[in-house]
């Protein structure tokens, strides 16, 4: 078998996905610890003795009485989250001084089990919610419509993010009712469902990403989500069944045939071509009576049992320029307007509405020289940039009303925003003092 | 890929609790990709000892690892070792004439600029978008079989095989676009 170009790939894409233990076929596993035996031989040190199972497991059991015992003072008193946040916009906070956690329930035969904040490796922070019924019974897919079980492994043990498939969407919901504003921008957020003890437990994972700003105004706030109440509501988006054919859509060319396909797929079936996140529908195309045509699969809306609400403060800071839409055509050159660059301690981000555009050109030459007049910062991950983070390439796909991504570290990567004397982006200069 | 960031900052610093971290963290993926690259013809002893080559070399170079890159190093690692481990043992391995795909002429042969190509070819996988740049990951990077790739993704077999022809294609002509040709 023949190398190929991916071999050597290193910086892995974004949309790398998840091999985890879950996936793992039972003959491929093998024992971990004769591996470390092997490895630990040959560098020279011995294995470190493990504790024995039994003590694992009774530290274990030592560690869930604790917690149940403490359940009234974590629900109504979180921890103080720590950790960088990362994903999202450009920019993130840190979450701080977590405090006046609420359950509401609304199915009075629920209790709460558990309901703990943490951070997992410093990068990602969760709630960690586990509930059971008074009655003793058992959840199912009928009463809760757990739509797809989770892995929580893919979470704790070998990857931060859960595999493909298993995320749901959901809205986050910052003030009091009636006074609700979606943070559509401000805040990105998976969850995980499953249940364990034989069904009797559904335990829910919801990770938070916080990556505020404020559009309104030339100032990126800190500190902008003091004192309002955030509730957490599910919304998931499944396709069952075709809701609508849009007429029109046979005229469907031989150019556009290439990328929508489903030459192969079985007549009727539904492939999910494009997803509007912000939208209820999926959208996709079927091959139907020999032609093609478009259509819309309803998707379905579950509540989870309960609303959670607390309040935290988040400290971000860091500066929004307008940039002309002239500038930005040049960068794009494609028609692109509202743009405005966001420079922020985690990161520096264009952003911009396109019209008709998904697949951006290459954005190569990211310039970001600060005052003292040496340095240079990278944007963001998935681009490649040299040993001195001089910016390589960059190849986004940026859609409309989306920007530029980052992941990196906060705490090697840091920006400060104060000291960005000039930015250019394909030599042309979006940001100058 | 920074989230082991931090992971991959101990291990510069030779903490060998981060080598079983990652060892741990890493040993389903790494087993996984050494099997597929193997195409089943590794028995499990195989398996671990490639693991723990993989690991061993890893630590070996742990100065090398960027933070960004860890996953991606230890995936490299692990598919060269397995490839020098198939070459040792006479590259005996076959495979289901319904997993091989006749067009599949990535070969690393024919690109002489591999460092350049690494630098472009992530950009270029996403910018296929979902679900073919998971395809091509699932099936060019991990070694996927199109079975397993079609059972994970929910997609038929012909379906995946589809993508996989259309997303080749795509990247060829980026590749090709930047300047790159394999002749």
């Amino acid at each position: 078998m023949d190398k190929n170009i991916f071999d050597d790939m290193t910086v892995l894409p974004a949309t790398d996905p998840v091999i985890d233990e879950a996936s793992v076929a039972e003959n491929t596993k093998a024992d971990v610890d004769a591996v470390l035996s092997r490895v630990y031989s040959s560098i020279g040190k011995k294995k470190k003795r493990r504790p024995v199972r039994r003590l694992i497991a009774a530290a274990a059991a030592a560690v869930i009485l604790i917690c149940i015992f403490s359940l009234p003072v974590v629900a109504e008193n979180l921890y103080v989250l720590y950790g960088s946040i990362v994903g999202g916009d450009c920019y993130t906070g840190d979450f701080t001084n977590v405090k006046n956690a609420e359950v509401k329930f609304y199915d009075p035969d629920l209790k709460l089990e558990s309901l703990q904040v943490s951070s997992y490796e410093g990068t990602s922070d969760f709630i960690d919610i586990r509930l059971s019924k008074k009655s003793g019974g058992a959840f199912t897919d009928n009463t809760f419509n757990i739509i797809q079980r989770g892995d929580f492994s893919a979470w704790f043990s070998n990857e931060s993010d859960p595999a493909a498939g298993t995320k749901h969407d959901l809205e986050m919901i910052v003030g009091a009712s009636g006074d609700d504003k979606l943070v559509t921008d401000g805040m990105g957020y998976d969850a995980l469902y499953g249940t364990e003890n034989e069904g009797k437990t559904l335990r829910i994972l919801i990770r938070v990403n916080v990556t505020a700003h404020d559009s309104s105004g030339k100032d990126v706030y800190g500190k902008s989500l003091t004192g309002k109440k955030i509730i957490v509501r599910s919304n998931s988006y499944v396709a069952s069944g075709i809701d609508s054919v849009i007429a029109g859509y046979e005229e469907i060319n031989d150019g556009n045939i290439s990328e929508l396909h489903t030459l192969e797929e079985n007549n009727r079936s539904v492939i999910p071509y494009d997803i509007f996140t912000n939208s209820y529908y999926y959208t996709g195309v079927i091959y139907n009576n020999d032609r093609f045509e478009l259509v819309k699969a309803r998707s379905k809306i579950f509540s989870l049992p309960f609303e959670l609400s607390f309040t935290m403060d988040c400290d971000i800071s860091g500066k929004a320029y307008d940039i002309g839409d002239d500038t930005l055509t040049g960068i794009f050159g494609q028609k692109a307007e509202n743009g405005r660059l966001y420079i922020c301690p985690a990161g520096i981000a264009l952003y911009a509405g396109t019209q008709g555009v998904s697949d951006l050109p290459d954005m190569t030459n990211w310039f970001v020289s600060t005052k003292d007049g040496k340095k240079y910062y990278i944007c963001a991950d998935g681009c490649s940039y040299s040993e001195d983070f001089v910016f390589m390439s960059c190849n986004y796909k940026l859609f409309p009303n989306k920007s530029l991504s980052n992941n990196f570290d906060k705490k090697l990567y840091s920006v400060d925003p104060e000291n960005i004397s000039r930015v250019v982006i394909n030599g042309i200069t979006v940001y100058g003092e | 890929m920074k989230e082991y960031g931090s992971l991959a900052s101990r291990l510069r610093k030779k903490d060998e609790s981060a080598l079983e971290e990652v060892i741990r963290k890493f040993m389903p993926l790494v087993s996984t990709i050494i099997y597929n690259v193997g195409r089943g013809s590794l028995c499990k002893e195989d398996i671990e000892e490639v693991c723990a080559d993989t690991f061993i070399t890893l630590w070996k170079n742990s100065g090398k690892v960027r933070d960004e890159s860890l996953k991606g190093y230890i995936c490299c690692i692990a598919k060269t070792k397995t490839f020098d481990k198939l070459a040792s043992a006479g590259n005996k391995n076959t495979s289901d004439i319904d997993e091989i795909d006749p067009a599949d002429d990535f070969s690393l042969s024919g690109f002489v600029e591999q460092k350049e190509i690494n630098r472009v070819l992530g950009d270029i996988v996403d910018s296929l978008g979902q679900p073919d740049s998971e395809i091509v990951m699932r099936y060019y990077y991990y070694y996927q079989r199109i079975s397993e790739i079609a059972g994970a993704m929910g997609m038929t077999t012909d379906s995946v095989k589809v993508r996989l022809h259309r997303a080749r294609a795509k990247i060829k002509k980026k590749l090709s676009e930047r300047g790159f040709d394999n002749g």
